[in-house]
């Protein structure tokens, strides 16, 4: 029995499909449901990569990268590589501590129900320990290889996502994504601290721009799977306000969001070819954010308008970081 | 939900099988990142001695 334990995870009763079915394992298929039920399993490697939430990552290491290579000055690229990595595993670190906070929540939702957690794959414990681990790895990695004011924003940023956002605020308030939005808005700002060791004007203007970019961001995304929030009783906009309301936010937000998208240029940090595609990017956005405005679709199924926005909004932020970093260099 | 395995059953070949496959393949990808991390901390340190030179 001390061998049988030693193999095993935990004692977590597992659903069947958490026994790898669908992975290739022939063995796993051909035993029975009902054996199959009854043994617990080491989590899989996908499952811990699966915790990461390896597809919002996609847009945080672009942020950072674009921070990087927008920053004055020369960094090594073993160490560029070693900075988008770090910001990549600490967004995956505060991916990880989320998805253990919010296991009971991710269960009630159809989005989030087939989480590692949720799901049953693996114990829960498993994922804090995966989650501090990566976390302090990422941010003494970063630290030793840059410098110590990127290491403390990548540590800031991480603590900020997983206390502010996802144990304070987001429980309990309708404006969560507004304040917790800031915790994805630090990727720039880690890029740019990694070869400069500072933090200046260029840097805070990216931050404020993801900062105003995810309220329309998230509620557009909130307003169609609204049914999902209020099973899980999460106070989301659209739950705790409205449909209506939330459109209105989601429209005074554009108009915020599309100052600080011109405020390099005012800042005279970026040229006319930026301003140029801000002005183009921010103007489709603000036609697709007016289109939610105006729309009464009540139904979350025909949420068209809604669910454009939520798919151009991530497009736009690629746009404008891409357009930071060319203009930079056109300058330069 | 409380169907373990009992105190002392002992598991079934297949069971075991695919236990110990969970393993390996963990065993696997540990060992790459491990790998990785050799190759990533050689790379850091041989750009802070050349940023310092």
């Amino acid at each position: 029995m001390a061998a049988q334990a030693a193999i095993l995870e935990g004692p977590i009763a597992r659903p069947a499909r958490s026994l790898g079915c669908g992975r290739g394992d022939a063995l796993v298929k051909d035993m029975t449901t009902a054996t199959m039920t009854s043994v617990s399993m080491p989590a899989d490697w996908r499952d811990f990569l699966a915790l990461t939430k390896p597809r919002v990552m996609t847009l945080v290491v672009f942020t950072g990268l674009c921070g990087l290579l927008a920053a004055p000055g020369h960094i090594n690229p073993v160490l560029a590589f070693t900075t988008i990595l770090c910001i990549a595993l600490g967004a995956g670190a505060a991916g990880a501590l989320n998805q253990w906070v919010e296991a009971d929540s991710d269960r009630l939702m159809k989005r989030t129900a087939n989480r590692p957690l949720p799901a049953g794959r693996m114990e829960r414990q498993s994922a804090l320990h995966f989650g501090v681990g990566l976390s302090f790895f990422s941010v003494l990695t970063l630290a030793l290889a840059t410098n110590w004011v990127a290491g403390a924003i990548l540590a800031v940023s991480i603590l900020f996502y997983v206390l502010v956002y996802t144990i304070w605020l987001k429980p309990r308030t309708a404006q969560n994504i507004v304040i917790g939005g800031a915790a994805g808005a630090f990727p720039p700002v880690i890029g740019w601290a990694a070869v400069t060791g500072d933090v200046s004007a260029l840097p805070i203007a990216l931050f404020c721009l993801i900062f105003f970019w995810t309220p329309p961001h998230f509620w557009a995304l909130a307003l169609y799977v609204r049914p999902d929030y209020a099973n899980a009783g999460i106070p989301m906009l659209p739950v705790v306000a409205g449909d209506t309301v939330t459109r209105r936010q989601i429209w005074g937000y554009t108009a915020i969001m599309a100052i600080a998208a011109f405020a390099p240029v005012l800042l005279r940090q970026t040229g006319a070819l930026y301003g140029t595609v801000a002005l183009i990017a921010t103007g489709v956005f603000a036609f697709y954010a007016f289109a939610v405005f105006r729309s009464r679709e009540s139904d979350p199924a025909h949420m068209r308008a809604e669910r454009r926005l939520f798919r151009y909004s991530i497009l736009y932020l690629f746009i404008m970081f891409g357009a930071v970093v060319v203009d930079r260099w056109v300058m330069a | 939900m409380n169907d373990h395995v009992p105190q002392g059953a002992p598991l079934t070949q297949a069971e075991q099988d695919a236990i110990r496959a969970r393993q390996r393949s963990r065993s696997i990808v540990t060992g790459l990142i491990l790998g990785a991390m050799v190759i990533l901390f050689f790379g850091i340190a041989i750009a802070k001695m050349m940023s310092k030179g």
